[in-house]
């Protein structure tokens, strides 16, 4: 496994969300691979879907954007759509 | 059949009766500046080399040059069909709209320098014209293929403003000349035997105030986004040198920001702005300096002969003078009962006002919600050093669409930006706050001149 993929995957995914945090004026928490993107982070349906845009520019896909809508729970999830899984 | 049909009853006759005036120019464009004497016996003669034409449907690629003008002018007396094209459409782009299978020929004018070298081609030997002078604009078409409708002399003309202060204006031409808008300003400046001052195409705002101050233009009419354009691109010193009489805005919302700039800059300019589009023609005009029109004008019909109703929130307009245009059934707005035509433009009552709140073809849907982008960008452009903004849809595989801006500011980009997202979180529910937001040196215009909107003008 390339180590140093997976990590900057991870890091640009976090670094996106800690903007969407920003920009709406709160305080990132904490973000590992296990942590569960749902409503408890204080994010809105509508952030995530900012995420999904934001990480479209960085990546250049968006696997949400394709026949079936994929599972995600975790950000481990989220990350497995854009490279390997840390 | 009367080969002078056009200009028999319409004001342009009056044009060649009336004297013929020797104080002014009647075009000052950036190959030849040319007075009325001359200009007009241009017409004349144009009009014997091109009386073989006279049953035929013409296409003529129109340039902002005095030479265009001269030829459409001796077309039009002649009864000839003509479609006005833009001049910078490629055969492949003429093909694609199918537009030389309705033609019998081409008339364009390779040299600029006058109208006698110009060039007939021909592309069938029968006529195709119907004798009565129909011109056909291909209007800008801001989403998707232009869309052709039909005119007359009459049509076009009625709108002229006469007499007065209409009178010996000099008209900077700020429109495509091909388009609706462009065509009421060379009608304006032909009829009232004023000026018409045409720039180069792609002149910056700076080259523009030099050529408004050097050809002494008393008069503009823009889209309110040519204004803004004119207003941060120049300073007020160099805006209050001009001696403007004339302010006429159109083909977009004007906001009040902008109409008070406007009189800052211009005091002594009287400030219209008029309400239209290429398939109504000129609906009403709005003089008081305030944004929207008085409520009152649903009561009673304007004096450009329309009457005017609100339903759902949408403006519906109905001409008094019949059919607005000779337009083809196909290419109308959306025909309700009673001539009533619905514009697509949202209004909402404010004090003894509408104002205007959005094109409904504008509304960004972001996950079902609603979202007009005329409101986010009027709020957006409350902020200090904010100079122009465009609120645009960014397709969303989540939610359909999200909202994004770009801005336009003369300093300090990263602050606005985030003085943008602090204004529009405190004022916006969540799906209108733009998510992306770009400043960005300029806004992009349609070759109307209008904002473009719309997910084909993102970036």
């Amino acid at each position: 496994m390339d180590q140093t993929a997976t990590v900057s995957t991870l890091e640009k995914i976090v670094s996106e969300f800690d903007l969407v945090f920003r920009n709406k004026g709160m305080v990132s928490p904490s973000m590992s691979p296990d942590t569960v993107l749902d409503g408890s982070l204080g994010l809105e349906s509508l952030d995530f879907a900012e995420v999904v845009l934001r990480l479209e520019q960085v990546f250049g896909v968006d696997p949400f954007g394709q026949d079936t809508i994929p599972e995600v729970r975790t950000l481990s999830d989220l990350c497995s759509l854009y490279g390997p899984v840390p | 059949m009367n080969r002078l049909a056009p200009f028999e009853s319409g004001p342009a006759r009056r044009l060649f009766e009336s004297l013929i005036p020797t104080d002014r120019p009647a075009f000052i464009d950036p190959a030849w500046t040319v007075d009325w004497e001359c200009w007009i016996e241009s017409v004349g003669r144009l009009r014997g080399e091109l009386g073989p034409l006279r049953d035929c449907r013409v296409g003529l690629p129109v340039r902002p040059n005095a030479a265009v003008y001269a030829i459409l002018t001796a077309l039009g007396t002649l009864g000839v069909d003509i479609c006005l094209l833009d001049a910078r459409w490629t055969e492949d782009t003429l093909a694609r709209l199918n537009i030389l299978d309705g033609l019998d020929a081409v008339v364009d004018i390779p040299d600029l320098r006058g109208p006698d070298g110009f060039a007939i081609r021909e592309l069938r030997t029968t006529g195709r014209g119907s004798g009565r002078g129909v011109i056909t604009i291909y209007t800008s078409g801001s989403t998707g293929l232009p869309k052709a409708v039909a005119h007359d002399w009459n049509s076009l003309t009625r709108p002229v403003r006469r007499g007065g202060a209409s009178r010996n204006q000099r008209w900077l031409l700020t429109y495509r000349p091909q388009l609706y808008a462009g065509l009421q300003v060379f009608f304006q400046a032909l009829l009232q035997q004023g000026t018409l001052v045409l720039p180069e195409p792609e002149a910056s705002p700076g080259e523009l105030v030099d050529l408004m101050g050097r050809a002494a233009v008393t008069a503009v009419s823009a889209t309110p986004s040519y204004w803004r354009r004119l207003l941060m691109h120049v300073g007020l010193p160099r805006l209050n040198a001009l001696n403007l009489e004339q302010i006429t805005l159109g083909g977009e919302v004007t906001d009040q920001t902008l109409l008070d700039s406007l009189k800052r800059a211009f005091p002594a300019a009287r400030i219209v702005h008029i309400y239209a589009t290429s398939e109504l023609g000129r609906c009403f005009s709005v003089k008081d300096g305030l944004e929207g029109f008085p409520a009152s004008f649903l009561e009673n019909c304007s004096e450009d002969g329309v009457s005017l109703k609100v339903e759902d929130g949408e403006l519906l307009a109905r001409s008094l003078n019949g059919d607005l245009t000779a337009r083809p059934p196909s290419s109308t707005g959306d025909p309700k009962a009673g001539g009533w035509v619905a514009t697509g433009d949202l209004v909402q009552p404010r004090g003894d006002r509408y104002v205007f709140i959005g094109r409904k073809s504008d509304i960004i849907n972001v996950g079902g919600n609603k979202v007009q982008p005329l409101r986010v960008e009027q709020l957006i452009l409350t902020i200090p050093g904010v100079r122009d903004v465009r609120v645009f849809p960014r397709k969303s595989s989540l939610v359909g669409q999200m909202v994004a801006c770009e801005f336009v500011v003369r300093d300090g980009p990263a602050a606005v930006e985030r003085e943008i997202g602090r204004v529009c979180r405190e004022a916006l529910s969540s799906h209108e706050v733009p998510r992306f937001v770009t400043a960005v040196s300029t806004i992009g215009l349609s070759v109307a001149g209008k904002k473009l909107r719309g997910s084909h003008a993102e970036h």
